[in-house]
């Protein structure tokens, strides 16, 4: 038996491992505020056998400067822009492994995939429909959001 | 004498997170190799002489874990130190790892002093059982 951690807790190992990684700071916003509809966003799945879906969406602007610090380059570099989805994929990869131990505990080997990133264009961020799921949504000290979502994945 | 150093992972932006810490580190290295996956780092180990190996877990084609065994089986391990460097933070699995003779494990994110500390302790170990 496994619980998905509060918002509350998932909120604070967000954060955390964003300052840690990547120098980024960010406070907690209501769910809703987020309107925008386009999103770099990179999935991951932890577990050992019932297994965790990790979504982490991160505003386009903003993973350049997620790759620029993980890099210590410019933002605005080619290298920059050329590593941001890799940086994003990066940053869902260091979410996982903590939340692995957060859910399953230190003493469980977990299955961690490697990360799938795309572009979701034109998607907007949805109400969370199951009870079995949490998320939080982030704002930075630029004003980009980013937004974390765990979900129980149903049995294969 | 510079030291070789094989860098596995499968993202890029990490394999240069640790090459820059690497080199920024002030410790003597003469070339840093890189691998996508335990695969292409065994190809490596097997072409040209590495003095450390730092590797990532969870990669695709095979694992860290996976290419750690495999040297076991290839007698690798006798002459190559492996630090690994991952997101997995299972108690369980670092002692797995380290019953295999893993000499350290950094987690995800590390701090670049940590990178240095961490191979060049290595690398002074080495030495002095050369030395021996």
């Amino acid at each position: 038996m496994f619980e998905l951690p509060t918002t509350e807790k998932l909120t604070d190992l967000v954060a955390s491992i964003l300052a840690d990684a990547t120098f980024v700071f960010v406070e907690p916003v209501q769910s809703d505020a987020w309107h925008q509809s386009d999103a770099l966003c990179a999935r991951v799945v932890f577990g050992q056998g019932k297994d965790v879906e990790l979504v982490l969406r991160a505003a386009p602007a903003l993973a350049p400067t997620l790759a620029a610090n993980l890099l210590g380059i410019e933002p605005e570099s080619d290298e920059a822009r050329e590593s941001a989805a890799d940086a994003v994929g990066e940053l869902a990869n260091m979410l996982a492994g903590v939340l692995a131990v957060a859910v399953f505990g230190p003493e469980t080997i977990c299955r961690i995939s490697i990360p799938e990133v795309a572009l979701e264009v034109g998607q907007s961020l949805v109400p969370i429909p199951e009870p079995d799921a949490c998320r939080t949504v982030l704002l930075t000290e630029d004003g980009h959001y980013l937004s974390v979502a765990l979900r129980i994945e149903a049995d294969a | 004498m510079s030291y070789r150093i094989l860098v596995v992972d499968d993202s890029p932006v990490v394999r240069h997170m640790i090459r820059k810490a690497i080199e920024i580190s002030g410790l003597d290295v003469g070339e840093i190799v890189e691998a996508a996956d335990g695969s292409e780092a065994l190809s490596a180990m097997e072409k040209s002489w590495i003095d450390v190996v730092v590797a990532d877990i969870n990669m695709p084609v095979m694992t860290g874990a996976e290419m750690v065994k495999e040297m076991v089986a290839r007698e690798f391990m006798a002459t190559i130190p492996v630090i690994i460097v991952s997101s997995e933070k299972s108690a369980r699995r670092l002692a797995e790892l380290k019953a295999l003779g893993v000499k350290a494990y950094l987690n995800k994110p590390f701090r670049p002093e940590q990178i240095k500390q961490v191979i060049g302790d290595v690398l002074l170990e080495r030495k002095e059982i050369e030395r021996v």
